[in-house]
């Protein structure tokens, strides 16, 4: 399997080496290069991380120095009907996240670094209201599972989604349609069916049986400053265990950026939840946990941040996790930033947990799509 | 009933909807919407009653750094033409507004698609390679070109070209509003000509690079900018530079478009005898008191003069 990727890799280079020869005996008009190449960009997230649990005399094994992730991504028309995405990701074999679920050191022969196709497909561009999405994509559960890691609130995703949906998300192969229902406000409704295959969650021995997502986002405009979004969202699909796997989740967003004066202060209060249930499991057949977190951006290029989490077992309270976060980050440019976040961990039957971590945010290529 | 063939119906439910979707609905009016205010202000002018138009970027916001919120998408999915100045300006929010509005006529390529910039001559045009160590830069020129009452007379010629096409039984009348915007703006240029002429002001600090099309059509240089680099917020050292030349070449104005922060602009105009700090909207709407696009040019050069008024 891994083969087989370093081929496709290796394709992919010397695609984009072809591409850049082209760039350069392209025509230039006006100052920019006018071709028919791919949007290419690529991120890297460099990330040192010390955990510690207290009255421990030394530090967790899984820190240190790492190259958290390489994204690639290329994106272009096909046609006036088709828009293509490719995003490949280049990360630890482990990744840092799944590591934090994990005791002891990790064996060397476990380390190296694997290429995946994080992200894709095709989606339409020219069909009235709906927009059809085919591939492999992050399916539309909640609201961290869309974002790519450079774009979490936070350096990590929170607890409840590393336990349910695993440390890299739910991402799947499959059909989308994502409706913009005609409404005064924005009303998106999602629906997806995924071959369910690359995840503990929905793994069915059946070809035949696909799981289902579907999500519903609600933006309202309250005024030119402030928006306040408002999403719903669900997962069901057979698990290994041959039983049914469902998810559901719920998540808002508060927006405050103010026209005047908007490059140099906004607010975000956000939060999100999810329960699963994962039939025929042993350990955690049923999960459930929210994150809430307040971002405060107090000049042009500074953040400051909190979160506070949980994540457990509805039925065993004494097992929950909690989790508090806070974080500072700079951002020199729309193509560069530093986030330093320290976390406390408590809960789950083990000692509190204390985490520093400091990442260093970076795109090269086309330029970045604004988030909101 | 098994999931699975709920699933199947709910998907065949929203399909429909997309379907329906397909019935065009009947407009009385040409949907139009601007990336900017400038441009909203000419569609108004050249479009009259039979347009109905309306701006993503509020005149006192950096239109580089707008955020493609998904209200935006939702207006664009009923419009029948977008208007942007392109040349880079929009490039980390305009994509991502037309892809989530999910309007075929809106697509690059379609004549609800208008990027006006590559209809004028634009400036400062980079020669070689760039690179983004040079800042915010623009490869294809800077696109701030509605700062220019000329430039502006052509961007409404190719607007009602447009829309013209799009609404054919209008077009002689988009055609005409057009002219006289066009030649009314180039009658009032000489006027504004002469009183930044008679003011005596030859030199003037901007904070970004905004004005240049402003500056160069005046006869104006600007011979420093406060930030650094393009979209580098000012550093101790360059500010330090800046006092410098301009007590050296005795500058007496500095102009701060009003998104960016006065506060650097102000210790200098404090450092500095003789140097006057204006703070100026730069789009229609970034001040109370600009309704249209004359009203900008008049503010601006009003703040030259040394006696614009804020509203």
């Amino acid at each position: 399997m891994s083969r087989y990727w370093s081929v496709f890799f290796c394709s992919v280079f010397s695609f984009s080496v072809t591409l850049t020869a082209e760039a350069q005996s392209a025509p230039i008009l006006g100052g920019a290069v006018q071709s028919m190449n791919p949007d290419i960009s690529v991120s890297v997230l460099t990330l040192y991380k010390q955990s510690k649990y207290k009255g421990a005399k030394k530090t967790e094994a899984d820190g240190g120095f790492s190259l958290q992730e390489t994204e690639l991504q290329l994106a272009a028309n096909v046609d006036p009907y088709i828009r293509a995405s490719a995003l490949l990701s280049i990360h630890p074999a482990e990744s840092p996240e799944a590591s934090t679920q994990t005791t002891g050191p990790v064996r060397p022969e476990e380390k190296g670094s694997v290429i995946e196709p994080e992200e894709v497909y095709l989606e339409t561009i020219a069909i009235p209201y709906v927009t059809f999405k085919a591939g492999r994509f992050h399916t539309a559960l909640g609201r961290h599972n869309l974002l790519h890691t450079h774009s979490y609130p936070f350096i990590d995703s929170p607890l409840i989604n590393q336990r349910l949906l695993g440390a890299d998300g739910l991402t799947e192969t499959g059909l989308s349609a994502a409706v913009l229902v005609p409404a005064p406000w924005y009303l998106e409704a999602t629906v997806q069916a995924v071959q369910g295959d690359s995840t503990a969650l929905f793994a069915s021995e059946s070809a035949s049986d696909l799981a289902s997502i579907y999500h519903v986002k609600n933006l309202f405009e309250i005024a030119d400053s402030t928006t306040l979004d408002f999403g719903l969202s669900g997962a069901s699909g057979k698990n290994f265990y041959n039983k049914r796997s469902t998810v559901e989740g719920a998540d808002f967003t508060f927006k405050w950026r103010p026209v005047q004066g908007g490059k140099y202060t906004s607010v975000i209060f956000a939060g999100e939840y999810l329960q699963g249930s994962v039939r025929g499991r042993e350990e955690d057949s049923k999960l459930r946990g929210f994150a809430s977190w307040l971002q405060y951006q107090c000049a042009e290029r500074w953040w400051v941040q909190a979160r506070t989490e949980e994540a457990g077992s509805p039925a065993d309270s004494s097992a929950k996790q909690h989790k508090q976060s806070a974080l500072v980050s700079f951002f020199p440019s729309e193509f560069s930033g530093v986030r330093l976040q320290y976390d406390r961990t408590t809960g789950g039957g083990k000692d509190p947990l204390d985490t520093v971590l400091v990442q260093g945010n970076l795109v090269i290529g086309a330029h970045p799509a604004h988030s909101y | 009933m098994k999931i699975d063939s709920i699933f199947s119906k709910m998907f065949a439910q929203l399909s429909m909807l997309g379907i329906l979707g397909l019935a065009p609905l009947a407009h009385a009016e040409v949907s139009v919407l601007t990336t900017v205010s400038d441009l909203n202000a000419i569609v108004q002018e050249v479009g009259g009653k039979e347009v109905k138009s309306e701006s993503f970027c509020k005149g006192a916001q950096d239109p580089h750094y707008l955020e493609p919120k998904p209200s935006f998408m939702l207006k664009a999915n009923k419009a029948d033409l977008v208007i942007s100045i392109g040349l880079g300006l929009e490039v980390g929010w305009l994509p991502s507004i037309i892809q989530g509005a999910r309007n075929p006529k809106i697509q690059p390529g379609q004549p609800g698609y208008l990027e006006v910039g590559k209809s004028v001559t634009p400036l400062e045009v980079p020669t070689g390679k760039v690179t983004r160590a040079e800042g915010d830069v623009h490869p294809e020129g800077n696109p701030h070109i509605t700062l220019d009452p000329i430039r502006a007379g052509e961007v409404a010629q190719t607007i009602a070209k447009r829309l013209g096409e799009i609404d054919a039984p209008h077009g002689a009348l988009y055609k005409s509003r057009a002219d006289a915007l066009q030649k009314r703006l180039s009658d009032k240029a000489k006027g504004w000509s002469e009183r930044i002429a008679k003011s005596g002001v030859k030199q003037v600090i901007s904070f970004h690079k905004t004005l240049t099309y402003f500056f160069d059509r005046f006869n104006l240089s600007n011979p420093m900018i406060l930030e650094p680099l393009p979209g580098v917020p000012p550093t101790a050292r360059h500010t330090m530079e800046v006092i410098e030349r301009a007590k050296a070449d005795k500058i007496n104005l500095i102009m701060v478009e009003n998104f960016f922060d006065a506060t650097v602009a102000n210790r200098i105009g404090k450092d500095v005898p003789g140097l006057r700090v204006e703070v100026v909207p730069v789009s229609v709407d970034g001040d109370e008191k600009i309704k249209s696009i004359d009203d900008l040019y008049e503010y601006l050069v009003s703040a030259i003069e040394g006696k614009a008024k804020h509203g």
